[in-house]
């Protein structure tokens, strides 16, 4: 019997030292990768970084910061409508369960995993060949809003749902129709939410680089129109890395689109939150 | 007369809210037709035989040949060392976040997973190949007559990193999810917390758990430029035990290439073709998660 | 199942803790011969390789064991972390953390590589449709690059193609032009479009990668003006395009500065990268 409970015992620190363990193996493994981008960018980050113009001599990172900002955009301007409408008649207008919900939840999900290098082959052969859009700001867009389709569509839908039928009740009983309700009750509740799922998909963008490498080009320029090609931050970096002249600016600029990222993640948690609390 | 323009007014926004839910289904279909259209006819001209089990490629060479076959071992490979070395890290720390964390602490780790999910690939690529590679090298090279640290296992480690967030993550809501009625029942029986978190919850959430890992596990086969840059590219046929050599995975075939080839040649239909493969595991991957979904994992 | 996720997680973590935090610490007791090599090679497609295995003789049996990079700075970053790693890069961006060896006793500086007594060289191609042909600003562009100023620019890490090259003046025209293609040619015409936005002040010229192939294509297809190309035009593709040299770049073969070579013979270099040499002791 006691040999029993001090064997359950031993069991019982094993999982302790598991559990907690890989906790810290995990916010070590995030330590070390920030710690290594930052000790090696920050000393070489400059103002010159952020002149107007890339030149052989500097490599400015402007050009690509600015492309980078119409990209996201561009991209919400397209994804956000439909990924909101989409979730709109989901949540409030489509008789749940019914066989159109569950084709689009399906389509949905897939789209949700297809890897961007396939989106990235998808927006070479359909928008920037078929389409004759070339590489340009235009194709690197179209195949960004559909990939993030899927993280604007779910967010907007789980807010949606969180909001409690009483407001809708409400809303009706008050003699308002079903579009208004929606439109003045509804959705300014989920707002909040929606938002931060709007965030989250910004982040998307601004990380990616399999999907836009052969849909907008590689041309280092503050973008003339939306047939130009360009360059976003994360693709800055990658061939900044790859003609291996300028490994050092590399570095300096992963470590802005690093803060980009760590911006893009604190904006979010904190609308989060606020929607928390507006709701609980 | 008011009430009528209301209501067509009605229909009219519910026309275009449908309208907007099927462009999710258009998609799917217009990624389908493109991809299949453009690899279909390349594979054909291999022949499917020849593409699919072919040990062979060489799209250059004065007889090229177009065998992707170390390419999907080698996806299969990096995948499954992925899982092993990230799914029991992530299930634990999610088990931790949901369970065990301290609350003031887990309002530091949450978002710290979630900055991990953030941070761009190409970083993680980065961090790979100045960091992981050359400690690799060091610590086996001389031992296992190692060209380099780019090899399989470094690729595995890799991808075990950024697979974590995602596993973590679903994993973590759906071991909220259990109930806590199941919880308490255990440690009223008499259960260690330890235990009862171990042999009542965790089993409880066991189709969540499997979802965060088919999650995790798409992550990983369609994960492109962290690869590229640890894996070592050789587009050789390896054996499962062959890890402190390198691999070529499905991506990387197609981003090494992309730049090179003749629209219209048979090397890049094979290459489309390569995205086609892709495709299709990714298919099977999503199927399956939703199965495990549907049998009573989240929601 | 769950004993099993125990037993495999704890080496797993313990292994990746090492990894994670680990490094340096490793003991340096010279360059071992009797390692193996690790040999680093460019993609299939790239021109640097196609250059590299046709000079060489390697041809199509490139050690299907070499690693397998898409960028110089892969190449070049390999060779630095990897003391017994080598690898070959365009001359044009070499830097002091890899050595260049010499080949055949000659080594690859500027002058051996125009007079040719280093062999391992290729010229930088610009290609371009009958469209551009008649293309005014396009025409003096191209001007610009084969005149003196233009072969100024290419000497600042290439090589000149002409040092007697004619002196360039502006005609002062206004207008975009549009380059892409080679990646190892893309440095160069990034410094030959600065170099002319200054004589020009009016003229945008955007360059974007991409790859030969890739400029080749678009080059015929009119969907860029001018190609940039680093290996030979294949005959159906001279059919529809003129080309002109703009520059030579050596093929420089890289080693990592611990290793006491300096010199490699063209068959030392074919053996290695054809895998009949694998230990570096095997090279004598």
């Amino acid at each position: 019997m006691i040999v029993f409970i001090r064997r359950r015992k031993v069991a019982d620190w094993l999982r302790f030292i598991l559990v907690w363990g890989s906790a810290f193996i995990t916010v070590a493994l995030l330590l070390c990768l920030m710690g290594f981008i930052l000790i090696r960018g920050i000393p070489h980050i400059k103002p010159s970084l952020f002149a107007f113009t890339y030149t052989v001599e500097n490599q400015s990172l402007f050009p690509a910061l600015v492309t980078t900002l119409i990209m996201v955009g561009l991209t919400l301007a397209i994804a956000v409508p439909f990924g909101i409408f989409t979730a709109i008649y989901l949540v409030e207008y489509a008789r749940r369960g019914s066989r159109s919900v569950r084709v689009i939840r399906m389509t949905t999900e897939t789209l949700a995993g297809i890897p961007s290098i396939v989106y990235g082959l998808f927006g070479y052969i359909f928008f920037a060949t078929w389409l004759g859009w070339g590489k340009s700001l235009l194709a690197g867009c179209f195949t960004l809003a559909i990939m993030i389709l899927p993280v604007i569509m779910r967010t907007t839908e789980e807010s949606l749902k969180s909001i409690p039928d009483s407001y809708r009740e409400g809303s009706f009983s008050l003699g308002a129709g079903k579009l208004r309700t929606v439109w003045r009750v509804t959705l300014p509740s989920a707002a909040p939410g929606i938002f931060a799922g709007i965030i989250l998909a910004v982040g998307r963008i601004v990380g990616e680089t399999a999907a836009l490498m052969f849909t907008i080009g590689s041309v280092i320029q503050m973008p003339q129109n939306l047939f130009s090609q360009g360059r976003t931050l994360a693709l800055h970096v990658y061939q900044l890395s790859t003609t291996g002249l300028y490994t050092e600016q590399a570095y300096a600029t992963a470590v802005v689109l690093l803060i980009v990222v760590l911006g893009i993640n604190y904006l979010s948690a904190s609308v989060e939150r606020r929607f928390l609390r507006r709701l609980g | 007369m008011f009430i009528k323009t209301l209501i067509s007014k009605e229909h009219f926004m519910r026309g275009i809210f449908f309208t907007a839910a099927l462009v999710s289904i258009f998609a799917v279909a217009l990624i389908c037709v493109f991809l299949f259209a453009q690899g279909i006819p390349a594979i054909g001209r291999i022949g499917i035989m020849d593409f699919l089990l072919g040990q062979r490629w060489a799209p250059t060479a004065a007889e090229p040949a177009f065998g992707i076959l170390p390419m999907i071992l080698g996806s299969l490979y990096v995948t499954a060392g992925a899982i092993i070395l990230g799914v029991p890290i992530g299930i634990f720390t999610a088990v931790f976040m949901a369970r065990m964390c301290p609350n003031r602490l887990y309002r530091l780790i949450k978002p710290a997973i979630n900055l991990m999910a953030g941070i761009p690939s190409v970083i993680y690529g980065f961090f790979g190949m100045v960091v992981l590679v050359p400690v690799i090298f060091d610590v086996f090279g001389r031992r296992f007559g190692m060209m380099s640290g780019q090899t399989m296992l470094a690729a595995s480690i890799l991808l075990g990193i950024m697979i974590l967030p995602t596993v973590i993550s679903i994993a973590e809501t759906n071991i909220r999810a259990v109930p806590q009625e199941l919880y308490e029942g255990a440690v009223a029986l008499g259960a260690s917390h330890e235990r009862a978190v171990f042999k009542v919850v965790l089993p409880a959430a066991r189709s969540g758990v499997m979802a965060a890992v088919v999650l995790g596990v798409g992550r990983a086969i369609g994960e492109t430029m962290a690869v590229r840059m640890v894996a070592g590219n050789q587009a050789v046929l390896r054996m499962p035990h062959e890890f402190f050599k390198g691999v070529r995975t499905l991506t990387t075939n197609i981003i090494m290439e992309m730049g090179y080839v003749e629209h219209g040649s048979i090397h890049f239909g094979a290459l489309i073709a390569t995205g086609v493969v892709l495709f299709v595991f990714i298919l099977i991957i999503n199927t399956l998660f939703s199965i495990l979904n549907a049998r009573g994992g989240i929601k | 199942m769950k004993k099993m996720l125990v037993l495999i997680s704890l080496p797993v973590i313990l292994l990746l803790a090492l990894a994670a935090c680990g490094g340096g610490g490793s003991s340096d007791d010279g360059f071992d011969t009797g390692r193996v090599i690790a040999v680093f090679t460019r993609e299939d497609g790239s021109g640097t390789r196609d250059a590299f295995v046709s000079i060489t003789g390697v041809g199509d049996n490139m050690y299907a064991e070499a690693v397998v990079e898409n960028s110089t700075a892969g190449i070049r970053t390999n060779v630095v972390n990897n003391p017994y790693a080598i690898g070959y890069v365009s001359v044009g961006s070499l830097n002091d953390t890899v050595k260049a060896l010499s080949v055949n006793g000659v080594f690859p500086s500027d002058e051996n590589i125009r007079n040719g007594t280093y062999g391992l060289r290729r010229p930088f191609t610009i290609v371009y449709n009958a469209d551009t042909a008649g293309h005014e600003l396009a025409q003096d562009f191209i001007a610009f690059m084969l005149s003196a100023e233009g072969q100024d620019v290419a000497a600042t890490g290439w090589t000149r193609i002409n040092v007697n090259a004619p002196a360039y003046t502006t005609r002062g025209l206004t207008g975009t032009l549009r380059v892409g293609g080679s990646t190892s040619v893309e440095p160069l015409m990034q410094r030959m479009k600065e170099a002319y936005e200054a004589h020009n002040p009016g003229v945008t010229i955007e360059i974007s990668g991409g790859g030969s192939g890739t400029g080749i294509n678009e080059a015929t297809s009119g969907v860029i003006d001018i190609g940039m190309s680093s290996r030979a035009l294949r005959d159906t593709e001279k059919a529809a395009l003129t080309d002109l040299d703009i520059a030579l770049d050596g093929v420089a073969v890289i080693v990592n500065p611990d290793n006491p070579l300096t010199d490699i013979t063209l068959d030392q270099i074919k053996a290695i990268f054809t895998g009949d040499v694998t230990r570096w002791s095997g090279l004598n």
